[in-house]
């Protein structure tokens, strides 16, 4: 699949459709987890900077979590921690206390860290801001 | 955007926002392209439809403004935050519930297999072996459905429990009793929901009920309680009346008056605030029947989706559901021990020697579907304690203690004839009460048919004045109870 196609993937109505009955992240990434189209950015480190260049614009108002959320999860697949660290950062400074994308992108924070909270863990407000602390620093803010 | 407090009574706080004010509310294409996509993936769930207090229906569509969790705990008000949150919940608010004790309005919750809360919902309707039929939920960001429980099994897993669950503090908790044992949660136990002590006419200022008088000016009067942290202020007490029947639909609810009601907040854990409410005037005219149902609405707020208004009615026009909502559907008869005179229905003329007194009840089906319609009629002697916890003058509970019976079962000193009158009733148990009581039924009523039942009471002598009698209809629907109506006859010298 071209690579503009299947970066397509992560705005596609359908692929959206379902993770829009997500109440929490858990769901939501239950759903992602689900969608074998999805599985096609496992590994693909060379499109972890088309996919933080997009995440950077979907996080521009207006936001849509669940569109933030496939991005976050897409990130996560290809392995590229320092992409993954930086869409992180970038969601949990415009979105840290939403139950969806500020979930999503601390968990991932997480797992750029070497965390590795339980998948279903709500990770509370106090963590969350830790988490924000170390990462600000592993991509090179104060 | 108002952002309130939650907590348990454990004191733990539940963590929630507003998320149509972080990223913007869906478009009205997203809306439109989402509702499409959710009825053609899960054929068969139905989109709820809210009734203003105005009668104007709105579909609860696709919106970010509230979650499955949010529609359980807090209706309609904002996003909780997570599964561990509702586990909160549960631990100090729920106690789980077993099939076949789950009862409409407990909670269904669903977790993944790692036992993860995904999702939860309220029972919307029970199947005739007590196993739930329909749940209410809202899914995600897309709208509100009624759905088989595994409906959505694929998105948030097969493994679901039930929970009673009183509710949380700090969203407002305006309530009034539908009958003496109502608990405050959805659907109360019991089937007397036609008798709310909370709504009564009193001339006097008096806090028993008493019957309207026709042609002339009564007072009604509403009592509300408080039971949440947050005080109820300037809620409107709307009160209507009806035919009586047992379940009348809401465009045949004809207003009769509003008045202005607050209510102080409890402390947490304390016992509620109860503020009575009134006097709203009414003088019933011609075209009121001789004996009305009446219901009084403590509105709250009629808009599903405002944020900011504390404790909004959830189910707009449901008795049985909404905690707002109250129904009274009793009528006092006095009848004289004699048997050479008796009183007319209302107690004021006297009608001629020997004639039984006639008294009208309209069975009706109320669903938007065919369905077969019961009326149980039952009638028994009733003492003191009841009489009060009718809501009843105390004068009358205290004849009815002078001649209270030694024995607990007496032979009535009332006969009743039960009359069948329109062309779908297929009645069993004769046509005279026995202290079995009758049952009465439509095998399959069209939506908004019935018929009606006339019942003629007669004293029999032995029949001591003092005594009262209680004769119960009760109405059920496609096997759920819709309401029903009490006749209390009070025996006079």
């Amino acid at each position: 699949m071209a690579d503009e196609k299947l970066l397509a993937l992560l705005e596609d109505q359908h692929t959206l459709f379902l993770a829009g009955a997500a109440s929490s992240a858990y769901v939501m990434r239950s759903i992602f987890e689900r969608m074998k189209p999805l599985r096609q950015f496992d590994g693909r480190a060379d499109l972890a900077p088309a996919i933080l260049e997009r995440l950077a614009t979907h996080l521009q108002e207006p936001k849509d979590p669940t569109v933030i959320g496939a991005h976050l999860y897409a990130l996560e697949l290809t392995g590229a921690s320092k992409e993954m660290a930086q869409g992180a950062a970038m969601t949990l400074r415009r979105l840290k206390d939403d139950p969806l994308a500020g979930q999503l992108a601390a968990h991932v924070a997480a797992t750029v860290l070497g965390k590795r909270p339980e998948p279903g863990a709500f990770l509370t407000p106090e963590v969350v801001d830790e988490l924000q602390v170390v990462l600000e620093k592993e991509v090179g803010r104060p | 955007m108002t952002h309130r407090v939650l907590v348990t009574s454990a004191g733990v706080t539940i963590n929630h926002s507003h998320e149509d004010a972080i990223h913007g509310e869906l478009t009205p294409a997203q809306i439109a392209s989402t509702q499409a996509n959710a009825l053609a993936q899960y054929p068969g769930i139905q989109p709820v439809e809210y009734i203003r207090l105005n009668h104007a229906s709105e579909t609860l569509l696709p919106t970010r403004k509230y979650n499955c969790w949010a529609f359980t705990f807090n209706p309609r008000q904002c996003w909780i935050s997570s599964g561990p949150d509702v586990q909160n919940i549960l631990d100090a608010h729920g106690t789980q519930v077993f099939l076949p004790n789950v009862r409409v309005g407990d909670v269904i919750c669903y977790r993944s297999a790692s036992s993860v809360i995904t999702h939860t919902g309220r029972v919307w309707s029970l199947n005739a072996s007590n196993q739930p039929a329909l749940i209410q939920s809202k899914w995600g960001s897309w709208g509100e459905y009624r759905h088989v429980p595994l409906a959505p099994s694929d998105v948030y897993g097969t493994n679901v429990t039930y929970w009673r669950v009183t509710p949380i503090w700090g969203k407002g908790d305006a309530w009034v009793k539908d009958h003496a044992g109502d608990d405050r949660l959805v659907e109360p136990p019991g089937i007397d929901l036609y008798l709310s002590p909370d709504l009564w006419c009193n001339n006097s200022g008096g806090t028993f009920h008493e019957n309207p008088v026709r042609a002339q000016p009564n007072q009604l009067w509403v009592r509300v309680h408080n039971a949440d942290t947050l005080a109820v202020a300037g809620a409107t007490v709307r009160v209507y009346w009806s035919d009586p029947t047992g379940g009348m639909p809401h465009t045949d609810w004809h207003a009769i008056g509003t008045t202005g009601v607050s209510v102080p907040a409890t402390t947490l854990g304390g016992p509620p605030n109860t503020v009575v409410a009134g006097p709203i005037p009414w003088t019933p005219g011609v075209s009121e029947p001789q004996h009305c149902c009446l219901f009084a609405i403590v509105d709250t707020g009629d808009d599903p989706f405002a944020a900011a208004t504390l404790d909004p009615i959830v189910w707009p026009w449901d008795v049985a559901r909404d905690n707002n909502i109250i129904w009274k559907n009793m009528w006092i008869v006095p009848m004289s021990s004699g048997p050479s005179e008796t009183p007319t229905a209302d107690g004021a003329g006297q009608g001629g020697a020997g004639k039984p007194v006639s008294l009208d009840f309209v069975a009706k089906n109320v669903m938007g579907f065919a369905a077969a319609v019961e009326v149980r009629v039952r009638m028994r002697q009733i003492g003191a304690k009841e009489i009060l916890g009718l809501g009843l003058d105390p004068a009358i509970a205290g004849q009815a203690e002078a001649v209270a019976p030694r024995l607990p079962f007496r032979r009535s000193k009332v006969r009743v004839q039960v009359r069948p009158e329109g062309e779908f009733w297929a009645r069993r148990g004769g046509g005279a009460l026995t202290g079995k009581g009758l049952v009465l039924t439509m095998p399959k009523a069209p939506p908004g048919e019935g018929g009606r039942l006339r019942l003629e009471v007669t004293p029999i002598p032995g029949a001591k004045p003092g005594e009262v009698y209680r004769i119960d209809l009760r109405q059920k629907v496609a096997g759920h109870p819709t309401g029903g109506g009490v006749y209390v006859i009070v025996i006079r010298g």
